[in-house]
């Protein structure tokens, strides 16, 4: 007659703090993959179905459900280089939202050369540069992108001539060039949605915003609103950190009160960390707080009744901070973030570690360099929290279920960079 | 003494009216209706009916039940004769039949009197309606981009990345049996088999258990076996080791499957193993 020994209910996932033996609880080490906890047992994670859209060359860096007031939702994906709409039309894939330059006509294309009339590509506000790209509205079919006949430019002459990088031939007289963005390297956008507009910027560009309408997306303000890292919706208002022409780490500014175009109105302002040790890394709303992650400190930020002093920061936690841009998320009422040393959750003001049957494990694995690059998603459906590293098995997802607080590890077939909630 | 009426009979003719009939006994110089309903006791409706009509219309409140009875006065002693008979209840029915509805149009038709029906089939056509503005959809998805551009939607709906295998694992921790077994901390075991408990949710899921007696780094027994009818039951399979059971102090086992198709839901797994000589270092 066997003896028999049991590991009865199959219930927990991931714990590589300890050492194996003498565990009370039937956790899974290291190799344990691809599953979740649920109902007290080990079930498959969820998969995904063939490509809903394809981007072709455009990698997306995030996916927005970007619902207006009056009822219209839209899909949203920011890439490296622009801003794109899911389009739900017969015969729609998708159609780029990007900042684009129309005025003026064109009066003639021969081969390569392009000559403009009223237009002002070589002005300095304008800001056409060569790797923009050019079309002409009647070759367009703005919801079926990719579109072939978009061409890259090569060089701007002055305000009516241009170079583009293949020959054209010229269709109408109407055009378009889509003014792409450029994203740091090894960098993400920010983006949030205020007042009914999609803001997102990055540490490259003018601060963006796309109102929703059929037209195209545009600066926020070109004055004040610019190479920002972070920005957030907070106190009524939109909330920018580490920007300006020469972008300063350790800036926080915000818009008017309601309105988030506007820079200029007294209830507008902006405050400068003085403690310079660490800089400013991303931002978050846990509550009434405004939470400002530094690299190794937490600021905490509240509103105020003061119409022109809005926001105030009375706290700093020092010795936890965030150690990656886009591993800090808003998830189940509070603030999840990654540490240089641990993962942790917000409470109230205050962190508290959650990362300690996975830490040893992903610090051991995860480069510094590849630590700074992770990103999270978070799975509301399934009460979990995703972040996507390159680790030195791969890339790998760490999933924390903040319901069980259990972890486990996503391998992706393939090479996932970005997600997030759409509409169907 | 005059002598009563006969026959007093109430009918309903429309949603308001009653017809009371009777018949004299005699020319009365006068007759008295009362009516009464269970709201309202006795209660005149006229004590000046010539002496030989036979029949008086009467308007009534829908859905309420009404009796009636009459009396007459004799034409020459002007004395009333006893009450008659009182009649059966009568009740006046509101029925209602909507014809058509029109939204958006001038008017709504909503009673209709005359002639009723048990079932009246009726198409409800909204013209000019559209969803409030405010109406906000719940259809939403959760999407994962790669970087080749393609956008895949991440649902419990898929067994598969874009239908490709997903190696679905759980790896125990090394163990040599003494949370539940203290006596056996510093014992060999044989493992003979595994017993995996499951919910068997998909047929014929190819399931891979492999025992480990060096921490996973060799797996030295290794059984695949298809289990499974879908049928949804808690069930259990048996995994017998080949050639014979593995022998060591620490265990680590492992449960894998690597499909694109199947639900999984392990819910237990156990080591049946009997029990060798006492573990101990010669070199």
């Amino acid at each position: 007659m066997y003896q028999k020994y049991m590991i009865y209910p199959l219930q927990n996932a991931l714990s590589t703090e300890a050492p194996s033996l003498h565990l009370p609880f039937p956790y899974g080490s290291w190799g344990t993959k691809n599953g979740r906890i649920e109902q007290k047992s080990w079930k498959k994670r969820w998969g995904y179905n063939t490509a809903d859209r394809t981007l072709t060359s455009h990698t997306p860096h995030a996916v927005i459900l970007y619902q207006l007031k009056g009822g219209t939702r839209n899909t949203m994906y920011l890439t490296a280089t622009d801003l794109i709409k899911r389009e739900t039309g017969a015969g729609g894939t998708w159609s780029f939202k990007t900042e684009t330059y129309t005025t003026g006509t064109i009066a003639s294309i021969t081969d390569t050369a392009v000559v403009g009339t009223a237009t002002a590509w070589g002005n300095g506000t304008t800001n056409i540069a060569a790797g923009d790209y050019f079309i002409m509205d009647n070759d367009h079919d703005s919801d079926s992108e990719p579109d072939s006949n978009w061409v890259k430019i090569s060089s701007v002459t002055d305000d009516t001539h241009l170079t583009l990088a293949s020959a054209y031939t010229k269709n109408g007289t109407t055009y378009k060039i889509r003014k792409v963005y450029t994203v740091p390297s090894n960098e993400r956008w920010s983006w949030c949605i205020v007042d009914d507009k999609l803001i997102f910027t990055n540490g490259n560009t003018n601060v963006q915003y796309w109102d929703g309408s059929s037209g195209y997306a545009t600066d926020l303000n070109s004055s004040v609103a610019v190479n920002a890292r972070n920005c957030i919706e907070y106190a009524d208002r939109l909330v920018i950190a580490d920007y300006g022409s020469t972008r300063d780490p350790l800036k926080i500014g915000w818009s008017k009160n309601g309105d988030p175009t506007n820079w200029t109105d007294s209830t507008s302002g902006s405050a400068t960390l003085l403690g310079t040790e660490n800089y400013i890394i991303g931002l978050g709303k846990a509550g009434a707080y405004l939470i400002v992650y530094r690299q190794n400190s937490i600021v905490i930020g509240s509103r105020t009744s003061e119409a022109t002093a809005p926001i105030i920061f009375p706290g700093e936690r020092k010795g936890v901070g965030a150690a990656s841009r886009w591993g800090i998320v808003e998830a189940d009422g509070t603030n999840f973030f990654l540490s240089r040393n641990d993962f942790y959750r917000m409470q109230g003001d205050y962190p508290e570690s959650i990362g300690a049957k996975i830490r040893d494990k992903f610090f051991d694995i995860v480069a510094w360099t590849e630590i700074e690059k992770t990103w999270a998603q978070h799975y509301e459906l399934r009460n979990e929290i995703e972040w996507i590293a390159n680790t030195s098995e791969g890339k790998l997802g760490f999933v924390y279920n903040y319901k069980l607080n259990e972890w486990s590890v996503n391998q992706y077939r393939h090479d996932i960079t970005a997600a997030g909630t759409g509409a169907i | 003494m005059a002598n009563p009426q006969t026959g007093v009979t109430a009918t309903s003719t429309s949603s308001t009216g009653i017809t009371i009939t009777w018949t004299i006994a005699e020319a009365y110089l006068y007759q008295e209706l009362q009516y009464q309903t269970p709201y309202i006791n006795w209660t005149t409706i006229s004590a000046s009916i010539k002496g030989t009509a036979e029949t008086y219309s009467f308007i009534a409140v829908p859905n309420i039940e009404y009796m009636f009875r009459l009396r007459g006065q004799d034409a020459t002693l002007e004395t009333w004769s006893d009450w008659s008979d009182v009649s059966f209840p009568c009740t006046c029915a509101l029925d209602v039949v909507s014809e058509s509805i029109f939204f958006g149009g001038s008017s709504i038709d909503l009673l209709v009197e005359g002639t009723y029906s048990d079932t009246v089939t009726a198409t409800i056509t909204f013209d000019g309606f559209s969803l409030d503005a405010g109406s906000i959809s719940t259809n939403y998805a959760h999407y994962l981009a790669s970087s080749t551009g393609a956008v895949y939607e991440y649902s419990d709906a898929y067994e598969g990345d874009a239908g490709e295998k997903i190696p679905c694992e759980w790896q125990s921790k090394e163990t040599n049996f003494v949370d539940q077994y203290k006596e056996l901390e510093d014992m060999q075991k044989n493992v003979h088999f595994a017993r995996l408990y499951y919910v068997d949710k998909t047929a014929n899921v190819s399931t891979i258990i492999k025992l480990s007696n060096d921490g996973g780094v060799t797996w030295k027994k290794s059984v695949t076996k298809s289990i499974g009818t879908g049928d949804g039951k808690s069930k259990s399979a048996d995994f017998f080791f080949p050639e014979g059971p593995l022998s060591g102090q620490f265990f680590t086992i492992k449960i894998e499957n690597n499909d694109a198709t199947s639900q999984l839901q392990w819910t237990a797994v156990g080591l049946y193993f009997d029990v060798g000589g006492e573990d101990f270092s010669v070199s």
